[in-house]
C-alpha cells in the first residue's frame, strides 16, 4: 500500500516538470572545433571578430556549446572603434539561453584591440542583457595573451562578464599557464578567472 | 487507511498544479532560473515562405595549389564565388551549399563520425546522394534546385559536410555589404526556419576568408552565420576537425564582422 502511495506521489510531482520541458524547443548552437591555428580580423568601426566562438545577439536558445580543442593559436584583433574580440568564447547580447557551456583547451590564445570603446574576451563568456538558466566556463591554456591600446576598454580571460544579466548557477574552472595583460588608455577592466556581475 | 490515502493524493495533486501554474510564465529557460519571474514566453518556431538561403563554399580536392576565390562585390547581399578547381579527382562538394543540403554522395554521411550517431535531427531529408555530382556545373544547378524547393517548403535541414579538401580561401575586395564564405553556412533574411544547421569540416587543408575594404562585411571561414528572424527546430552543429589553420579577416570599413571556426548568430 505504501508503495501504491509513493508511486502516486512520485508521478503526480512528475506532471509539472514534464509539461514545462515540452516547451522548452528553442535553438541549440554547439560549436566544435579541433585543430590547427584560428585566426579572425577587422579593420575598421563597429568590428566584430570571433575565433572559435559563439556570438549571439538578440537570439534566443535552448543550448549554447562552444568547445575548442586548439593545438596551434587562436586570435582574434581589431583595429578601430567599437570593437569586440573573441577568441575561444561566448558571448550573448540581448539574448536568452537555457544553458551555456564554453570548454576550451587551447595552447595559446591572443587578442589584440587598437582603437576605443572595446571588449576582448579570451576563453570566457560575456552577457550583456542577456539570460541564462545555466553558465560554464571552462578553460585550459598555456599560454594567454590580451592586449588593448584605447579608451573604455575591457579584457575577460578565462571568467564570465555579465552586465544586466540574469543568470541561474553559475561555474567557472581555470588551468592557466601564463598570463600576459597589457593595456594603454583610460577606463579599463581587466577580469583573470573571476566572474564579474554588474 | 484509504482515506489517508485520498486525502495525500489530493493533496499533493493541488501541489503540482500549483507548482505547474506558476512556472508556466516563461519556460523559455530552465534549470535553476526558473524561480526568477521573467517576461517573454516560450520559443515558439513559426513556419514561414522561405527565402533563398546562400552559402558560397569553394572546394577544391586534391590539388596542391592553393586554391583561390575571388569576386568583386557591387551590392551583393549574397555573395557567389566561383570556383577555380584545376583537377579534382574525386567528387566536389558543391560551390554553394544553400538548399537544404548539398552533400555529393562522397562526403555525405560520416560512418566514424560518433557526432553523426547522437545528432537526432540530421536524419531527415538527406538527399544529396541522389543531387550530388562530380563537376562544379552539375553541383550548382543541383543547388539551384534545392533553393527552388526550399522556397516551398524550407523544413529541411542545412547541412554543409567537407573532407579531405584541399585549401580553401575566399576573397572579396571592394564595395559594400559583402559577404565572403569559406567552408561555411550562411543564412539571412527575414522568417526562415530549417530543422537544423551543420556544418561540418574535416579537412587538412588551410581555410581563409577575406575581405578588403567596404562596409557592412562579413568574412567567414569554417563558421555558421545566422541572420535575421532565423528559427532552427533542431540544432546548430558547427563542427571544425583536422583542419590547418583558419582565419578570417576584414580590411577596412564599417559594420564588419568576421568569423573563423565560429558561430554567429545576430
Amino acid at each position: 500500500m505504501k508503495l501504491v502511495h509513493i508511486l502516486t506521489i512520485a508521478a503526480l510531482l512528475a506532471v509539472p516538470a514534464i509539461g514545462q520541458s515540452a516547451d522548452l524547443l528553442g535553438i541549440r548552437a554547439e560549436n566544435r572545433v579541433q585543430g590547427g591555428e584560428y585566426t579572425a580580423r577587422a579593420k575598421g568601426n563597429n568590428n566584430t571578430a570571433n575565433a572559435a566562438s559563439i556570438n549571439m545577439t538578440g537570439s534566443k536558445a535552448r543550448e549554447v556549446t562552444n568547445r575548442v580543442q586548439a593545438t596551434g593559436t587562436v586570435s582574434a584583433s581589431a583595429i578601430g572603434n567599437n570593437n569586440t574580440v573573441n577568441s575561444a568564447s561566448v558571448q550573448m547580447q540581448n539574448a536568452q539561453a537555457g544553458q551555456v557551456t564554453n570548454t576550451v583547451k587551447v595552447g595559446s590564445i591572443g587578442n589584440t584591440v587598437q582603437g576605443n570603446n572595446n571588449t576582448s574576451n579570451i576563453g570566457s563568456v560575456q552577457m550583456v542583457n542577456a539570460k541564462a538558466g545555466k553558465v560554464t566556463s571552462e578553460l585550459t591554456g598555456e599560454a594567454l595573451t590580451g592586449a588593448i591600446d584605447g579608451n573604455n576598454n575591457r579584457l575577460n580571460i578565462g571568467s564570465v562578464q555579465m552586465n544586466g544579466a540574469q543568470r541561474g548557477d553559475v561555474m567557472t574552472r581555470a588551468d592557466l599557464g601564463n598570463v600576459s595583460v597589457s593595456m594603454a588608455g583610460n577606463n579599463s577592466s581587466v577580469a583573470v578567472d573571476s566572474v564579474v556581475a554588474q | 487507511m484509504l482515506k489517508k490515502s485520498v486525502l495525500a493524493t489530493a493533496l499533493v495533486f493541488g501541489l503540482s498544479a500549483g507548482l505547474a501554474h506558476a512556472d508556466s510564465g516563461d519556460s523559455t529557460l530552465s534549470g535553476s532560473f526558473n524561480h526568477n519571474k521573467r517576461k517573454g514566453g516560450a520559443i515558439h518556431h513559426n513556419t514561414f515562405a522561405a527565402q533563398p538561403i546562400t552559402n558560397t563554399n569553394i572546394v577544391t580536392v586534391n590539388t596542391s595549389a592553393t586554391q583561390t576565390s575571388t569576386a568583386t562585390a557591387t551590392a551583393p547581399v549574397t555573395q557567389t564565388s566561383t570556383a577555380t578547381a584545376t583537377a579534382p579527382t574525386t567528387p566536389a562538394a558543391p560551390s554553394a551549399g544553400t538548399g537544404s543540403t548539398t552533400t555529393p554522395a562522397a562526403t555525405g554521411t560520416e560512418t566514424a563520425d560518433t557526432t553523426a550517431a547522437t545528432d537526432t535531427t540530421t536524419a531527415t531529408t538527406d538527399t544529396s546522394a541522389a543531387t550530388g555530382s562530380d563537376t562544379a556545373t552539375e553541383g550548382t544547378a543541383a543547388t539551384t534546385q534545392e533553393q527552388g524547393e526550399a522556397k516551398k517548403e524550407m523544413k529541411a535541414e542545412i547541412r554543409n559536410e567537407i573532407k579531405r579538401a584541399g585549401n580553401i580561401s575566399s576573397t572579396i575586395t571592394g564595395g559594400n555589404n559583402n559577404q565572403a564564405n569559406a567552408a561555411s553556412i550562411s543564412v539571412s533574411g527575414t522568417n526562415q526556419t530549417a530543422d537544423a544547421v551543420i556544418n561540418r569540416v574535416n579537412t587538412t587543408g588551410n581555410i581563409s576568408s577575406t575581405i578588403k575594404n567596404g562596409n557592412n562585411n562579413q568574412a567567414n571561414a569554417a563558421s555558421i552565420s545566422m541572420g535575421g528572424s532565423m528559427a532552427v527546430k533542431g540544432r546548430v552543429v558547427n563542427e571544425v576537425e583536422n583542419t590547418g589553420n583558419i582565419s578570417s579577416s576584414v580590411e577596412g570599413g564599417n559594420n564588419n564582422m568576421a568569423n573563423a571556426g565560429s558561430i554567429a548568430i545576430n
